[in-house]
């Protein structure tokens, strides 16, 4: 596997030009870590506005913690999506198993789009669901029952981040069988 | 399978025997009792009869109850016998309701004892952190030769204080200080007792008359003056009369909590006691909710027809009157459902969302199995449903958790059923944990092979799964409506608002296999659509315009069906994450310390992907019969049974 970034990074310095932009290889590990990275951003960043949320009810009433870090948590699967894609990307470039894999750039290209999807979508759906968890949140310093009922409301936004690891999933699967 | 039907039961009796039917009627758990005062509205009632408003005789057993609460936290800290999860209820029998008046002085006074033991216990903490606080400020003054607040000798005087070790104190150095040459007489006897990390501790001998000046001049240089002005004696002294005085407050301290768990053994008593007067709470406001006159009470409510016979026993036993009715078409009885042992650990999807209408339909018949289903799909690993079912039949068995947290626990328990065939079905087992383990420490290709196929290789197998579980979801949902109308009598809505898209609908996969009957299908269904769709619009072009127009509806059957992709993402995901962490776990190779780091990324991997796959799981099931499922045929809004019945919190209500 070394030799074959190796190979990458004399090509680059030898003749000193981005002609790794023309490696398959490249294009794929972007997709990945982008991947990963976007939809990491986004689950810290809801985890964290529905974590305020979570504070200011706990600080009223510290028995319902173990209530509220489930909703606090909801908007961390995003995060896990992004892994998933990222991880299923990095092994069908060969990542775990003994040489990377022999891919055209075109393959690359579109395994980078592949990931877009679970990237962008992780991103802007976590940020959008820890909102939401902050509000449903809100409901809970007045109903302390109503748990279940919150974990819903604040789900329903989650569909959208699961559409998009099923076509980032989909398309990461087709392109490299 | 049904919303139990209900009757409308009147009952008249004797006031003098009042407390003791009603009474009677709470052990029988059969009614849900209406209040009636908001019949008094009508002058016509409120001349013959009036309600009882017990509102203080409630508040003080409000007061009670919550004294009573304060104590049992008291108790169980200091009771020898423990509360746990495990520990069976004790049983509360109604011959104890019957004489717990003749104990109730004595445990109400030993609560309050031990309220005011337990605050005796704060006031010891209090008292042991002021004596440690002043033992800390005292003890660098050990070496003080002087009494503390003694006037030595008539001209002389003494203080002490700290100083930082920082500052310099040139002009203050043991033995003789001069601090300013122009007033000669200026002087003092100092002498440093002890040092710490920070300061210095300072005594300083001088005259009486000076003592002003000096003190001024020394706190020029941040000099910091200390006094124990409750204090007399020498320092020593003191200090043994703390230690004194800390071992008086913990035989007092021991003494009080022996006390404490001699009035603990009341444990059992409290628990009983908050269970009875909490029923006694609820008798009260039922005892609010009658009609009476000066001779007799009116009590009217509702009770399931399975019922009836036990209500009219009673009214026999004291030849009460009784009238039983059917409810009238503009009543709206209150809902309880009745399912068989399989279907009811389900029963809290539905009520979560909502309870049918009576008149509606109990579609838990219909959500068990789907949820079941779905369950299963989307957390699908052998190894997680295992550990659900086990751990939820055994928390069933060892435990005394009861109510609506029982129930979920079953409905896990019985999902995990499903999680289990569908992983084998699917080939996994803690992800693809049979693999990595033989490959990474056997040398051996052994796996664990799937039943019918693997998701991970073949995604769209299970894409199709999906959709095909999904549509016939929606095909029951609208055959419920369908026997919903048929059953109310609208047949024409049945046949063509129902029966159309049944027939639509189900043509298009027919297409698949047979172009021809499956394309007669689909446009007998929409003909038969833009024919009576628009059949409520008065003229010829909005009868045509709403009949196409509800063509356009297709759309959302289609959203609906591809809503069930969701199966296989979150089946992909559960699957993969695990295989994700057994990959992890397995990079440190096939020795020893990679046999550790596989165990430890094993648990910690696993168990974070079973907590999220099941919560997941629980959500994305519910939202498929809420969204998908209910909006084809549920009517909902009912009021849930509240039946005037024992109900207990702490104990076991026995015969």
């Amino acid at each position: 596997m070394n030799e074959a970034i190796n190979t990458i990074a004399t090509t680059i310095s030898e003749t000193g030009s981005l002609s790794f932009l023309e490696s398959g290889l490249f294009w794929g590990f972007f997709g990945a870590a982008l991947c990963a990275l976007l939809a990491f951003i986004g689950s810290a960043r809801g985890v964290n506005i529905a974590g305020e949320a979570a504070a200011g009810l706990v600080t009223e009433d510290p028995s319902m913690f173990g209530k509220i870090v489930i909703i606090e948590n909801l908007p961390a699967t995003q995060a896990i999506y992004g892994l998933l894609i990222a991880f299923v990307a990095c092994g069908k470039l060969g990542l775990f198993s003994s040489e990377l894999a022999d891919i055209t750039l075109l393959q690359g290209a579109f395994l980078f789009l592949a990931c877009l999807p679970m990237g962008i979508v992780g991103l802007f759906s976590a940020i959008f669901q820890g909102r939401t968890a902050a509000a449903t949140i809100s409901i809970l310093t007045k109903n302390p029952n109503e748990t279940s009922k919150c974990i819903l409301i604040t789900a329903m936004v989650e569909t959208f981040a699961i559409f998009a690891l099923l076509i980032s999933f989909l398309l990461v699967n087709f392109i490299i069988k | 399978m049904a919303i139990v039907k209900m009757k409308k039961v009147t009952v008249i009796a004797m006031a003098e025997d009042k407390k003791a039917l009603l009474d009677d009627l709470m052990w029988l758990s059969a009614v849900d009792v209406n209040p009636l005062s908001e019949k008094l509205s009508d002058e016509e009632w409120s001349s013959l009869a009036n309600c009882d408003d017990l509102r203080d005789y409630s508040d003080g057993i409000s007061d009670k109850l919550s004294l009573l609460e304060r104590t049992l936290k008291i108790y169980r800290r200091y009771s020898k016998e423990k509360r746990s999860f495990f520990t069976p209820y004790p049983v509360l029998t109604r011959a104890e309701f019957e004489t717990f008046s003749e104990t109730e002085s004595e445990l109400l006074a030993n609560a309050e004892n031990a309220i005011k033991a337990n605050s005796e216990l704060d006031t010891i903490t209090a008292e042991e952190n002021r004596l440690d606080a002043l033992r800390q400020r005292l003890l660098p003054w050990q070496r003080l030769p002087l009494r503390l607040n003694d006037t030595f000798s008539d001209k002389a005087t003494y203080f002490i204080g700290s100083l930082p070790l920082k500052k310099d104190i040139s002009s203050v150095t043991e033995g003789e200080l001069v601090f300013d040459e122009t007033t000669e007489k200026t002087a003092a006897w100092t002498e440093c007792l002890a040092k710490d990390k920070t300061y210095a501790y300072w005594l300083v001998i001088c005259l009486a008359s000076q003592e002003k000046h000096i003190l001024s001049a020394l706190e020029d240089i941040g000099f910091n003056k200390i006094s124990f002005p409750d204090l007399t004696g020498s320092v020593s002294e003191n200090l043994r009369d703390i230690e004194h005085k800390k071992e008086d407050l913990a035989e007092k301290r021991a003494s009080v909590i022996k006390q404490l768990e001699r009035y603990a053994e009341d444990l059992t008593k409290v628990e009983k006691a908050i269970d009875i007067l909490s029923n006694e709470k609820r008798l009260t406001s039922v005892r609010e909710k009658v009609l009476n006159t000066q001779s007799a009470f009116m009590l009217e409510g509702w009770t399931p027809v399975d019922r009836v016979d036990d209500i009219s026993a009673l009214c026999e036993k004291y030849g009460a009157y009784l009238s039983i009715e059917d409810p009238t078409d503009d009543e709206e009885p209150p809902i309880k459902l009745k399912n068989a042992k399989i279907i009811q650990p389900f029963e809290g999807v539905t009520e979560m969302f909502a309870l049918p209408t009576y008149r509606g339909l109990d579609p838990n018949f219909m959500v068990a199995p789907f949820y079941f289903l779905f369950f299963g799909m989307m957390l699908s690993d052998a190894g997680y449903g295992l550990l659900l079912a086990i751990g939820g039949f055994l928390v069933l068995k060892y435990t005394n958790i009861r109510g609506s947290m029982r129930n979920m626990i079953k409905m896990f328990a019985f999902c995990g059923v499903s999680t289990v065939i569908w992983g084998f079905l699917f080939g996994t087992f803690f992800g693809d944990a049979v693999g990595v383990i033989s490959s990474t420490f056997f040398g051996s290709d052994v796996a664990l092979k799937p039943l019918w196929f693997d998701p991970v290789s073949d995604p769209i197998t299970l894409l199709i799964v999906s959709f095909v579980v999904g549509f016939i979801h929606i095909m029951v949902g609208l055959g419920l409506k369908m026997y919903m109308l048929i059953r109310d009598k609208q047949y024409f809505a049945a046949v063509f608002d129902i029966g159309s898209w049944m027939v639509l609908l189900l043509g298009i996969p027919v297409i698949l296999v047979n172009a021809v009957i499956g394309g007669i299908m689909v446009g007998a269904g929409a003909l038969s659509l833009i024919l009576t769709q628009g059949r409520e619009k008065k003229d010829i072009f909005g009868k045509i315009l709403g009949g196409v127009g509800s063509l356009y509806d297709i759309t959302g059957y289609l959203s609906d069906v591809l809503s069930y992709s969701r199966i296989l993402a979150l089946g992909l995901s559960a699957g993969v994450i695990g295989s994700v962490f057994n990959k992890l776990g397995s990079l440190g190779g096939g020795n020893f310390f990679g046999l550790i780091l596989f165990i430890v990324i094993f648990a910690v991997g696993h168990v974070l992907n079973l907590a999220l796959g099941v919560l997941s799981a629980y959500v994305h099931a519910s939202r498929l019969q809420y969204i998908e499922f209910f909006s084809k045929f549920y009517e909902s809004g009912g009021r849930k049974f509240d039946e005037f019945g024992v109900n207990a919190k702490y104990t076991e209500i026995g015969q």
